[in-house]
């Protein structure tokens, strides 16, 4: 057998992946240290109203990140909004995830006609956009993040599934499989056993970037009004009561508008990283 | 003496984690010869190869000097470079499909090369690629330049690729196993065609390959590679005749007797009839193919068609062909994987042992065939636990791995740890776990190198002597099959068309077919 040796393999490519992981990690892992804190110290109350400091600029003494017009403080909103960002998108991915890889894993295994009408219905539900579903469940029950996370979650299953299922494939067509089905494992013991820990690192790049889409999509269902209520604070609807006051105190909409921006970059940058530091295939020099 | 068109000084590859690879090699090709390069895999020889073209990865460190018609390919820089490949030098690969761009026409994949390095205009190099294709034997050039890779069969696609090395009229024309993904009927007229047309041009061959029967007739001198060492050169005739060098000794002595020029080794005893283990009776299977269009008619394969024979107990039995002939699928209808459209196999030497512990497989890909995420415990344990037999796992599996001769740490281990033909012996022993009487290995050898592949075959006839299995043997590779069977059976296109006592039938075989296999093994000149 000739030496199997990667032809292209671009080492400045690898490096700036690397690049990628360790600065998403820093980002999400700065983000899960805010939102912890916040448990437990935050400047000030975020939701004290105080007449007399309403509408303070940034890097005002005492507040860094100025008030909004009740005079609340920004910087210790921002770092309790931090928490409903990764509640939701642990909320939604996790929906996506406990239902999209038993389906497309179980899509994969049957092949044939069943595999085709449940990919298809994945397709007619990933044609309908996320938020329009969520707005609709909102409406249906009550106001809140978690029936908008619900849908939000449930859009993403097809996502999900897909990922799984063209994984699954290249797996199940693997001579472990045959074997372990020669004597006679069943189709969930081999998905569990053999498939899913082969497969893990795609999902796992696939939960973050949606992490991602979560964060996004609940900032921009609490700008709408329907996402996370009052009092509790949130990133989305810091920007929407920013939105009347623009002209007079700009510093209310760039920081909860750059939290949400470096969020969804940390996670994007990490889930990149992730591809690249979990894909076997671009272990060099290891045996 | 005129100065060589290739010299190599003291090239030496080595990772930035410090571990050599390429130590210290040096050798010079001369205009018009045709050189093999033969090691085993992990002995440097593709390095060697890419160090050439300047194509190393970039976390491999070369030192030393390459020149090629006087000029340091060593010290040229990546757009100098570029000009040479292809033009001066120019490589074909192991895998066609993989090395031909499958969206780009075969045509323009030819006629690109005399656009780039030689400004032809592309009309006229159309036709020129066209006439190439023709060279190289590509049935009706004139259509085929339109086709897509995928539309084509391995050998045509390895003549495209062949094509392309010689469009330019290089200097060099570097080989990797340019024949090890193909059939071996197609091995033998692809590989001539490539020493035809390089002799026709005086273009310089380096032919790397680990079969040494093939570098025998296609190759006036030969290097051999070791570990990263040159262990020895020479005239290909006197190093395969007259091997200095006990690792070249040992290549030599692995070359199964069918691949050599006398039939050295005496006849065999006939062998013995035996009570049946399985029998195959009008066995047919059929697979239906997707629709090629929406709501048109559904067409369908004929796999296996109309298959008869049985395997006696503690036999072993080869099933030779080549790829799509069908022993795939006689192989997974053994297994009870997959079931036969019509007719019927019985076991008639199971007794009330459970078929599925009873009947086990061994697979091709050392690398596919374990699950990469278990350690080698699991691994071997997994067929006890999937039956449900009871006793001491650990025990079973140290056991095993004594008997295919791994040491017993190797249980904590993944698979990643071992060599290809470690794997493959860890492949055995989980075969071996639940006591088997049937042993079914599709091509268990023919992804390992010649001496591994020698080791794993006299381990497989100890366990076979040992447990007294009965052996369905699948391969495309003859020799190998008239080593270990006793009886063998020839597929071509789904039918058994010969079957009889292994010796006799590669031997003195009486069918068209099996004749022009047997005439395509390549051997030992």
């Amino acid at each position: 057998m000739s030496d199997q040796v990667p032809l292209q393999l671009d080492h400045r490519r690898r490096r700036w992946r690397r690049t990628n992981l360790v600065v998403g990690a820093l980002i999400v892992g700065t983000v899960v240290a805010t939102a912890l804190l916040s448990f437990v110290w935050t400047p000030y109350d975020p939701t004290a109203i105080s007449g007399a400091d309403a509408l303070l600029p940034s890097w005002s003494p005492g507040h860094p990140m100025g008030t909004d017009a009740f005079g609340r403080d920004v910087l210790s909103q921002l770092m309790v909004g931090a928490r409903s960002a990764l509640f939701v998108g642990v909320l939604a991915v996790s929906i996506a995830v406990l239902i999209g890889v038993p389906v497309g894993g179980f899509a994969a295994a049957r092949r044939g006609w069943v595999e085709d009408a449940v990919m298809r219905l994945a397709d007619v539900i990933y044609a309908f956009p996320a938020v329009l579903g969520a707005i609709l469940l909102v409406a249906a029950l009550e106001p809140g993040i978690g029936p908008a996370m619900i849908a939000i979650g449930v859009a993403y299953v097809p996502i999900v599934a897909r990922v799984t299922r063209g994984a699954s494939l290249r797996v199940l067509e693997l001579d472990f499989v045959t074997a372990a089905r020669s004597y006679g494992r069943t189709p969930s013991f081999i998905f569990i056993r053999h498939v899913l820990p082969n497969i893990a690192s795609v999902l796992i790049v696939q939960a973050t970037v949606l992490f991602a889409l979560a964060i996004l999509a609940e900032a921009a269902l609490s700008f709408l009004g329907i996402g996370t209520q009052p009092p509790d604070p949130s990133w989305g609807r810091s920007l929407r009561d920013a939105q009347t006051l623009v002209r007079i105190a700009p510093g209310l909409a760039l920081w909860p508008g750059a939290a949400i921006a470096l969020t969804v970059l940390g996670f994007n940058l990490l889930g990149d990283g992730l591809r690249d530091a979990l894909d076997p295939r671009l272990e060099v020099d290891r045996s | 003496m005129t100065s060589p068109l290739l010299a190599v000084e003291d090239l030496t590859i080595t990772t930035r984690r410090g571990r050599t690879l390429v130590d210290g090699v040096s050798f010079e090709l001369a205009r018009g010869s045709r050189t093999g390069l033969i090691g085993e895999s992990g002995s440097g020889k593709s390095l060697t190869a890419l160090a050439i073209l300047g194509l190393l990865p970039d976390n491999l460190h070369a030192s030393g000097a390459i020149t090629l018609d006087g000029r340091a390919l060593t010290s040229m820089d990546d757009r100098a470079l570029c000009a040479v490949r292809g033009n001066d030098v120019s490589m074909v690969f192991q895998e066609p499909m993989t090395a031909l761009n499958p969206v780009m026409r075969v045509g323009n994949q030819v006629a690109e090369a005399l656009v780039r390095h030689r400004g032809t205009p592309r009309g006229e190099a159309l036709d020129m690629a066209a006439e190439l294709l023709g060279r190289v034997g590509v049935d009706e050039p004139g259509r085929r330049v339109r086709s897509f890779p995928h539309e084509m069969s391995g050998g045509q696609r390895q003549r495209v690729m062949i094509a392309m090395a010689i469009a330019c009229g290089p200097d060099l024309v570097i080989a990797d196993e340019p024949t090890t993904a193909l059939d071996v009927t197609v091995q033998a007229k692809v590989l001539d065609m490539l020493s035809e047309q390089v002799r026709a041009a005086s273009t310089a061959l380096l032919l790397i390959t680990h079969d040494l029967p093939l570098v025998s007739g296609a190759t006036d001198d030969v290097l051999v590679l070791r570990e990263g060492r040159l262990v020895e050169r020479g005239p290909t005739r006197r190093v395969f005749a007259e091997p200095t060098n006990p690792h070249t000794r040992t290549l030599v002595e692995a070359v199964p007797p069918l691949s050599r020029p006398s039939a050295a080794t005496g006849e065999r005893p006939e062998p013995a009839t035996r009570p049946p283990m399985v029998a195959l009776e009008s066995v047919r299977r059929e697979f239906r193919l997707p629709r090629t269009r929406p709501l048109g008619p559904r067409d369908s394969l004929v796999a296996v068609d109309d298959i008869s024979f049985r395997i006696g107990s503690g036999e072993t039995y080869g099933l030779v062909g080549e790829s799509g002939s069908g022993k795939t699928t006689v192989a997974r209808m053994l297994m009870g994987l997959d079931t036969p459209t019509s007719g019927r196999i019985t076991w008639h030497g199971l007794g009330d042992a459970d078929p599925r512990a009873a009947v086990q497989m061994v697979f091709q890909d050392p690398m596919g065939s374990l699950d990469p995420r278990m350690r080698i415990l699991d691994v071997v344990a997994e067929p006890l636990r999937a039956l449900g037999i009871q006793g001491d796992q650990r025990a079973r599996v140290e056991e095993l791995l004594d008997a295919v001769h791994l040491p017993r740490d190797a249980t904590t281990k993944y698979p990643h740890e071992f060599s290809g033909g470690e794997r493959q012996r860890i492949a055995i022993a989980r075969a071996l776990a639940p006591h088997p009487k049937v042993l079914v290995a599709d091509e268990p050898v023919s992804a390992l190198d010649m001496s591994v592949r020698e080791r794993t075959l006299t381990l497989l006839g100890e366990l076979r002597e040992e447990f007294g299995l009965t052996m369905l043997f699948i391969s495309h590779d003859l020799s190998v099959v008239h080593e270990v069977c006793d009886r063998v059976g020839v597929l071509h296109h789904g039918r058994l068309v010969e079957e009889g006592p292994a010796d006799a039938v590669l031997r003195t075989p009486s069918e068209a077919y099996t004749r022009t296999l047997v005439e395509a093994i390549p051997r030992l000149s």
